[in-house]
């Protein structure tokens, strides 16, 4: 991994897990065996265990590789259809993932339904031979350049319980009635986009699980989404450019500094992989993996503080000011994708007392 | 957790919940006086553990905790384990407390404000237990023992500072339990080192590393 790294062929970013968008690169990734690598054989996968994912997923993310086009599919797509797909779903989307040729977007926001994700509006009617949609999904990272969007719709009308009648539906981004509008991140990047359905027909087999569960569905992807090592080390690549300017004697309060985001990344890590080890074991450790994004996010963005206080950046070197640029304006973001910190927190409080 | 650990454990909790005239005499007893000599690692920072969880007033850690080279060191990695133990009663308190509380004619832990306390607070509990147990599995690793002091000495006193917030002014009586371990949470983060001086013997040591193998010293290669 390290020397497939070493050859290059990319340039090392900041946040680039999210942004990083590089079709050929994950094609190559692909290659080598490294996307869906824990699936069955016969999906397309490696069948290797989640510790070894979690070990390749460090070594992209430590060295700041675009990772972003295929990230989506591999991270909960995949498993997901694996969890509650039909067999043919397995077959027509499994391998293509794997072979870094079928992205995924996540189609869970609307305008009115940021962390309030239940309150989603977007209607799936059916029809003859499937299902037609109405509404409109937001903030969907690279919608303009995956292939299909895993969409959380209405199937039933809201009742005494919004969390019933939700089911969840894979929506060919080129399809009829679909249109794609890209909104810019506030670095002028084309990252998020609004997906509208006007009367778009998605055909019956395109849902996953089962109607109306989903719910249920949805937030047993959250485990995985919030817990891996991509929610500490978004700003990693800033702060091995900060060790490089302070040197091999970094002063007192530099050390200092140093050891504080040092020991904070460690123990962070190990929080992260002993989720994993639950994931794998069949656990739901969702409180542990909300505990896990509030601070490893958290931790990110304070890397980003501590750099640019140890390292005055309009003295740094190129590569550090250009990382920290990268850094600062994409941190915003940390703490609100996969579900802002605040309501995570809350999450965690209310379990606590169970 | 193995089977064996459990139970050791859930005697631990039984001994050193109920203290005696002769709290040594029960300890010895149970069986876990001499816990340090054949036992490993582990299974000591378990007991060490639950003796802080439960506030016990004898010094059990400082009888068996086995050295480790370097007294800092082990001081250190007692320490840091002795926190989680505390912060882990701290926590529990806090939030039985915030259950049951009520203002404005609802419990505390109803508040926004109040939740974002209880779940950083259990955050800080959830980073220091790990650091610590990663540790105990390698205590002569110079870096892992500082990681655990810099991690459960910053938890111990955030954590305090929270479980007085929440428990308003009856939890800063004499009366009421809760300094029993926030004062020795405020004692054990300043002992055998603070953060800062454990962070700057970890930071000299990424400094010297160098940027390119940051990853490396991360990773624990």
């Amino acid at each position: 991994m390290r020397a497939f790294l070493a050859e290059g062929g990319f340039e090392t970013h900041c946040d680039a897990w999210l942004s990083g968008h590089d079709p050929e690169f994950s094609r190559r990734l692909a290659e080598r065996g490294w996307v869906g690598m824990t699936w069955p054989k016969r999906y397309g996968g490696q069948e290797r265990s989640q510790l070894e994912r979690y070990a390749v997923l460090e070594e992209l993310l430590a060295a700041g590789a675009p990772v972003a086009a295929h990230w989506i599919a591999d991270r909960q797509t995949g498993p997901l259809l694996l969890h509650y797909g039909t067999e043919a779903q397995r077959q027509e989307f499994l391998p293509a993932m794997a072979r870094g040729e079928c992205f995924f977007g996540i189609g869970m926001s609307e305008p009115d339904a940021g962390s309030d994700l239940a309150s989603v509006r977007t209607t799936a009617r059916r029809v003859e031979g499937g299902w037609l949609l109405n509404g409109t999904k937001v903030w969907t990272s690279h919608a303009h350049r995956s292939h299909f969007m895993i969409t959380l719709v209405r199937t039933s009308a809201l009742g005494e319980d919004r969390h019933q009648g939700l089911s969840q539906l894979v929506v060919d981004l080129r399809g009829p009635g679909v249109s794609v509008r890209p909104i810019e991140l506030l670095t002028g990047e084309p990252h998020f986009n609004e997906v509208v359905f006007q009367d778009a027909l998605v055909p019956e087999e395109r849902l996953v699980g089962a109607e109306g569960d989903g719910w249920r569905q949805v937030t047993s992807e959250l485990a995985y989404e919030r817990s891996g090592p991509e929610r500490f080390l978004s700003t990693f690549p800033l702060l091995v450019e900060t060790v490089r300017e302070l040197g091999p004697d970094p002063g007192e309060a530099g050390a200092r500094a140093l050891g504080a985001l040092y020991g904070r990344l460690s123990a962070l890590r190990g929080l992260s992989m002993d989720v994993a080890r639950r994931l794998e074991a069949g656990e739901a450790p969702n409180l542990e993996a909300a505990l896990v994004k509030d601070l490893g996010t958290r931790f990110e963005r304070e890397v980003v503080e501590t750099a640019r206080l140890l390292v005055p950046p309009d003295s740094a070197g190129e590569a550090f000011q250009r990382l920290y640029r990268q850094a600062v304006a994409h941190a915003p973001g940390f703490t609100l994708r996969g579900g802002t910190n605040e309501i995570l927190r809350g999450i965690v409080a209310r379990g606590l007392g169970r | 957790m193995s089977e064996e650990r459990r139970l050791l454990v859930e005697t631990a909790h039984q001994v050193f919940g109920r203290p005696g005239v002769d709290a040594w005499r029960e300890v010895d007893k149970a069986g876990l006086a001499d816990l340090g000599t054949d036992a490993d690692l582990a299974d000591v920072a378990a007991v060490i553990r639950v003796s802080a969880y439960e506030g016990t007033d004898i010094d059990f850690a400082e009888r068996v905790m086995p050295e480790l080279g370097d007294p800092q060191r082990r001081g250190a990695l007692m320490r840091a384990i002795q926190i989680v133990g505390a912060l882990e009663r701290v926590r529990d308190l806090t939030v039985a407390y915030a259950a049951e509380r009520r203002q404005f004619g609802q419990p505390l832990n109803r508040f926004q404000a109040v939740q974002q306390m209880l779940a950083e607070l259990a955050g800080e509990v959830a980073l220091a237990a790990t650091a610590v147990e990663t540790a105990v599995a390698d205590p002569l690793s110079a870096k892992l023992v500082a990681s655990a002091k810099v991690a459960a000495g910053g938890a111990a006193g955030r954590g305090a500072t929270i479980a007085h917030q929440v428990h308003g002014a009856i939890g800063f009586t004499h009366e009421h339990q809760l300094h029993r371990w926030t004062t020795k949470l405020w004692a054990w983060r300043d002992e055998f080192g603070t953060e800062s001086a454990w962070a700057e013997a970890l930071g000299d040591l990424v400094a010297r590393a160098g940027a390119d193998r940051l990853w490396e010293v991360v990773t624990g290669e």
